[in-house]
């Protein structure tokens, strides 16, 4: 059997719930948010030169305390994007200068999330936002639609950052935002 | 001999015996790393919320109505939602009055009173009687998230008079309900407008306002004659939600009125009045951890025809704090403060309240760990100690094992104790000559085995069984005071116990085509301590149906059309005396355009009326056939 399908159902035991609780568990919805942050790198291209060799890190930056409780963490440990592997780097606040190659915003004390994005625009930074906690969008917005984690691209800002975003994951967002208007 | 309380103590050592093993559960993002992205894309993420999902192993009989299953009922009110959970029973007495319980114990009017109900954790009870006055709990239907239905005592978690049950009504976060959304019901019976406005505030906040309006229309007699008891209601709220990093920050509130010009002899008309605010703090720490505090004022208000005035404030400040997982453990712990004052003016031929004017205070903390014993089963133990002004401590534990036996399957099973704490009415209630509350009253005690199994038999085909076993003592009887009969008297020298089995599967036929169904059976034997002068008998207690189910099936058609039918029948009532019935229901929706659903309905549509549930105190009325036009537009 198709060993995907086995661990899909293995993660869906995994959220084993003892009690009911008050409050809405988000736990498997952060991890989800959490494991396709890094995993949107697969799905990009960064202009020629950013990286200086085939293995050298890739900087996933968290503007803020990690909203997911942890779990970005727990989801880049020991990951790669291609040959470059990940190195999770906490800001409390972003710049031109913060080399980030994908940025994750929640907001942080210091800098709100539209701040940030503004700071990191015409560099080549992946932004991403979560509609639960900002609802200015970076290039990659999470949002929740049918129960399940989607997302929002823009198109236009990806371009102004100098990134290329494949079809396919184009294909996969909830809407995309190009010169022409919002398809979809 | 068979004893509860013995029997309770050794289950629970019997399962503190099991042997613990070495080995932790798989992390999440572990499982997670292994996906597509097209597979991250799948996963439902709502865990026990929404509790469809049979993976979710609540260990509990917990049944969750989401946003969508209650669009496509077409209910128009909050008690005709709670008629998709297959394990509560609804019964209409009145245009605007029902009976709503879990595994038995019904009553009209309110005085059902073993069924704790939260508005986004707001306790809605009332003090005077320990019941829900539904005919004042409204939200807008469209800000609703999901209703969470637990059948048994939830009396660790929350608390008292969470006896038979937990309704905990959840409303949308206030950044989901962005933008305008109108929805108006023209029906033959009830009619209904709901609107709401919400909108972002910087880049942290949001924040909605709406509106309700709304006229219940009146029940018919037997003979088809009007009954007079139509209802209408007005309501306006808010709510707001910031978040700061791990922060969020939540206010909301409601006011309302309702009114039911009604015949002087129903009990139910006149008018309702009141509001609530409520703040909630929320932090998620970086471990996982997480706290909540919320406060909340609530004020209800009722003036009846018969000249009662009856207001009751509530305060309340609860906390509830999450230990991530530590090892093995899980830990959530918290406390809460909850003060009423009320007052009650009788009517000229009223009882009346003794003193008239009380406040009563609830003092509690508590605290529940889960334990995985091994990578497949976990035990959760409680204890709720809470203080109250009549009894003083009453103690609520609960032990809960959980075994998921294979990854699509869960056993599990409970026992736990819950107390019905005295209200007003038991305590301090008096008609001169006739009626006496009882100062001594004491907490009506419950002690439950539960045991139940989730499987998913096939992807598409999941199921549900839930059986438990009541143990009753203390219950209330009212009683003649010596051989005089009069004045009476409100003493505990009821018992018994009730047993019953709950069930409920879905099955996708077909990506467009869902059918579900839900059953429930109830027996129960309770008798009176032997030397009572109980003069009106053990069918006081509640008047509940022996069996009910339910089927619906919901298609997705071309078009943009559903079709979703449902049928229901609920078994005789014996005093007073309602015959069973069988009842049916259809919808027809079309998403006109994205943003304009319009849908037909069709409600009771086998009887002209029929009999639901009989109020002693006036004369029977009936729930007619219905058609309700109805039109959603959300832009």
């Amino acid at each position: 059997v198709n060993r995907r399908a086995v661990a899909l159902i293995a993660l869906a035991a995994a959220i084993f719930i003892a009690v009911p609780a008050r409050s809405a568990d988000r736990s498997l919805e952060y991890a989800v948010k959490a494991t396709f942050l890094y995993k949107f790198a697969t799905f990009v291209d960064w202009p020629p030169g950013t990286f200086e060799g085939e293995a050298s890190p890739f900087n996933l930056c968290v503007v803020g305390a990690d909203p997911y409780g942890g779990r970005i963490a727990q989801a880049v440990a020991g990951q790669t994007v291609g040959k470059h592997p990940i190195v999770l780097r906490q800001l409390t606040k972003a710049d031109a200068s913060s080399n980030c190659h994908a940025m994750f915003v929640a907001g942080s004390g210091s800098q709100d999330v539209g701040e940030a994005l503004r700071a990191v625009a015409g560099t080549p930074t992946l932004t991403v936002t979560d509609s639960a906690f900002s609802q200015e969008a970076g290039i990659v917005h999470f949002v929740i639609a049918d129960e399940r984690v989607s997302f929002d691209i823009d198109n236009v800002a990806a371009t102004r950052n100098h990134l290329v975003i494949s079809s396919k994951l184009l294909s996969l967002a909830r809407r995309v935002n190009t010169e022409r208007g919002t398809m979809r | 001999m068979f004893h509860p309380v013995r029997v309770w103590v050794s289950a629970v050592f019997a399962l503190a015996a099991v042997p613990l093993a070495a080995q932790q559960q798989v992390a999440t993002a572990q499982d997670l790393n292994k996906l597509s992205i097209e597979e991250l894309a799948q996963i439902k993420v709502t865990s026990v919320s929404k509790t469809e999902e049979p993976l979710n192993q609540a260990a509990a009989a917990i049944y969750v109505i989401t946003q969508d299953a209650i669009r496509r009922s077409g209910a128009v009110s909050l008690p005709e939602i709670l008629r998709l959970a297959p394990n509560l029973q609804v019964a209409r007495s009145d245009a605007n009055t029902y009976a709503i319980t879990a595994r038995g114990f019904n009553q009209n009017g309110g005085t059902a009173n073993k069924l704790l109900v939260l508005i986004d954790g707001r306790a809605v009870y009332s003090p005077l009687f320990s019941g829900t006055f539904w005919d004042a709990q409204k939200t807008l239907i469209d800000d609703i998230d999901r209703i969470e239905v637990i059948s048994g005592p939830g009396g660790t978690l929350w608390g008292a008079n969470a006896v038979n049950g937990v309704i905990n009504i959840i409303t949308k976060d206030s950044i989901e309900t962005r933008g305008w959304s109108a929805d108006a019901r023209a029906g033959t019976l009830d009619q209904r407008l709901d609107l709401r406005f919400g909108t972002s505030l910087g880049s942290r906040g949001s924040l909605r306002g709406y509106g309700i309006g709304m006229h219940q229309g009146e029940m018919v007699r037997a003979n088809g004659d009007d009954v007079g008891d139509d209802w209408n209601h007005m309501q306006a709220g808010f709510r707001g939600d910031w978040r700061r990093a791990a922060d969020t920050f939540t206010f909301q509130g409601d006011i309302y009125r309702g009114t039911g010009i009604g015949l002087p002899a129903y009990l139910t008309s006149g008018e309702i009045s009141g509001g609530n605010l409520s703040g909630t703090w929320q932090r998620g720490f970086r471990d996982g951890s997480s706290l909540r505090v919320q406060a909340y004022a609530d004020r209800a208000r009722r003036v009846l025809v018969s000249g009662i005035d009856a207001r009751v404030d509530q305060y309340a400040v609860e906390t509830q704090y999450e230990v991530a997982h530590h090892g093995r453990h899980a830990l959530v712990t918290g406390g809460g403060l909850r003060i009423t004052d009320d007052e009650f003016q009788p009517g000229p031929a009223t009882s009346r309240l003794s003193p008239p004017s009380k406040t009563l205070h609830f003092v509690n903390v508590f605290a529940q760990d889960a334990i995985s014993l091994t990578e497949r089963a976990k035990l959760a133990v409680g204890l709720k100690v809470e203080d109250n002004t009549y009894t003083g401590i009453e103690l609520m534990p609960d032990a809960r094992l959980s075994y998921t036996a294979s990854k699509r399957t869960t056993f599990w099973a409970s026992v736990s104790r819950a107390v019905r704490t005295p209200s007003r009415f038991d305590t301090e209630l008096v008609n001169p000559g006739v009626l006496n509350g009882n100062p001594d009253f004491e907490s009506e005690d419950l002690i439950a085995y539960e045991a139940g199994y989730r499987g998913l038999l096939s992807p598409s085909f999941s199921v549900s069984v839930s059986a438990y076993y009541n143990v009753y003592d203390r219950l209330r009887t009212v009683e003649a005071s010596g051989p005089a009969v009069f004045p009476l008297v409100i003493r505990n020298n009821m018992e018994g116990d009730t047993d019953g089995v709950e069930v409920w599967g879905n099955l996708s036929v077909r990506e467009w085509w869902r059918v579900s169904a839900g059953a429930n059976w109830f027996h129960k034997d309770l008798r009176l301590v032997p030397g009572t002068r109980d003069i009106f008998g053990v069918s006081f207690a509640g008047n509940d149906p022996s069996y009910q189910w339910s089927v619906s099936s919901d298609a997705d058609l071309p078009r943009g059309l559903t079709l979703d039918v449902s049928l229901r029948e609920v078994a005789s009532l014996a005093n007073p005396a309602v015959d069973s019935y069988l009842e049916a229901g259809a919808r027809l929706g079309w998403q006109a355009t994205k943003t304009l659903n319009v849908s037909v309905e069709g409600r009771n549509l086998l009887h002209a009326h029929h009999l639901e549930f009989v109020n002693p105190s006036i004369k029977p009325s009936e729930v007619p056939r219905s058609f309700t036009l109805s039109a959603h537009w959300t832009p």
